[in-house]
């Protein structure tokens, strides 16, 4: 073997077992080389999306939309939205992250936006593409479907205590024979007055397989 | 798609196209060689072009110059991919091209590499029309999405890239000595390219 294999070799020998050593980066050291990113997308409120482009999304058929609320327990069993799923930040790693297709749209709710945001920031550190805020979160979509305040303008800067502004209004749920369904959780298109929002939403087209060698 | 990333495209795509012509991969015998033994060129070439992006890629992410999750990673279909990789391969031997070295071929006059094309334009076709037929086991068989070794293991990239590199210097070495072993119709060779 020729002396210029012998050092190619090493040089991938060496490279592979520095690779091993050094690990993939972790979603906490991905977030400071995020950080101008993440920064710049919230601050432009390029992420934040209106309750009205959700509501347009639930009825997109030619999409995946993954809803995650990140409010304690006990206020997603009051009352989330119809296919929500509830989301603990400590579920909140790059192996739950990777069971998502990039493509699918994924959207994250709190009470107002704190918690979804703090969410949103961490589900990105982990590598989750095409995520974004519901402006306003739950306690906006309830004032526009449930109390019909169509125009409702989402708060911006977004209010900081991220508190469940409802809760009175279902105070009687908390008795499992009130138990009921919210037409409000999952709205009907045709009995809700549409809202003017401007579209942040990029939908991804799925690539269709392809075959090759690769030469 | 803009100019820029059309002309990126092009100049990627015909250095490509060069490198493979100057390994000798627009050589039919040199190609089918590969499957009798007596010439691992193939092996070599393309496994270091592999081995080397993947050390860069792995190397780019782990210095956060890259964003794995925006590479666009073809989604895992085990069961078509290994049907696919059969006929592929007996594509390969009986014609000894695969579709990108025909075109390598074709580029430099090869008469065998321009119909070993009209082949593919013809499976193409075939495909085409006949793929309503197979459509459920060729979009649904083994589909595991975006799905890597290392998901598979559940370990860290960089292990896998070192039992990559690993196994690769491994086959090189492997090679060498099976193209002492199997000489070929031209005599012993000296070793290919790697």
């Amino acid at each position: 073997m020729s002396a210029a294999k012998k050092a190619g070799a090493l040089v991938l020998l060496a490279m592979g077992a520095g690779l091993a050593a050094v690990g993939q980066p972790t979603p906490e050291r991905r977030l400071k080389w995020l950080k101008p990113e993440i920064d710049k997308a919230l601050g432009e409120r390029s992420v934040q999306i209106d309750p009205g482009e959700l509501m347009d999304l639930r009825y997109n058929r030619g999409l995946r939309l993954y809803m995650f609320d990140v409010r304690p327990e006990a206020e997603y069993n009051v009352f989330h939205l119809w296919g929500a799923d509830h989301l603990p930040w400590e579920k909140i790693t790059p192996a739950f992250v990777k069971r998502f297709d990039e493509a699918a749209v994924k959207v994250v709710m709190s009470d107002d936006e704190a918690a979804a945001t703090k969410a949103w920031i961490r589900l990105r550190a982990c590598g989750m593409l095409n995520v974004y805020i519901l402006a306003g979160g739950v306690n906006l979509w309830l004032d526009i479907y449930k109390d019909h305040k169509w125009d409702a303008p989402v708060p911006v800067p977004p209010v900081p205590s991220d508190t469940f502004r409802h809760w009175g209004d279902f105070k009687l749920a908390l008795c499992s024979c009130y138990r009921r369904y919210y037409d409000f959780a999952r709205p009907n298109p045709h009995h809700v007055k549409p809202r003017k929002y401007e579209k942040k939403v990029k939908i991804k087209v799925v690539e269709p397989p392809k075959g090759g060698c690769g030469a | 798609m803009s100019i820029g990333a059309i002309l990126l495209n092009l100049l990627i795509g015909a250095a490509f196209g060069f490198t493979l012509e100057r390994s000798g991969f627009g050589d039919s015998r040199r190609l089918a060689a590969q499957f009798y033994l007596y010439e691992q060129t193939v092996l070599k070439v393309m496994f270091t072009a592999i081995v080397w992006c993947m050390l860069l890629l792995f190397w780019s992410t782990a210095m956060g110059w890259i964003q794995l999750e925006k590479i666009f990673i073809d989604p895992t279909f085990i069961w078509s991919a290994i049907l696919g990789g059969v006929i592929l391969g007996a594509g390969f031997m009986i014609g000894g091209y695969c579709p990108g070295t025909s075109m390598v071929a074709s580029a430099t006059g090869k008469v065998d590499g321009m119909f070993f094309m009209g082949g593919i334009m013809a499976g193409i076709f075939v495909f085409a029309e006949t793929e309503p037929y197979f459509q459920t086991f060729y979009n649904h068989a083994g589909a595991k999405g975006r799905y890597t070794l290392f998901d598979w293991l559940g370990v860290d990239p960089g292990w896998v890239a070192l039992a990559v590199v690993i196994m690769a210097l491994g086959m090189f070495w492997g090679a060498e000595k099976l193209e002492g072993i199997f000489p070929g119709p031209y005599g012993k060779q000296e070793g290919g390219a790697s």
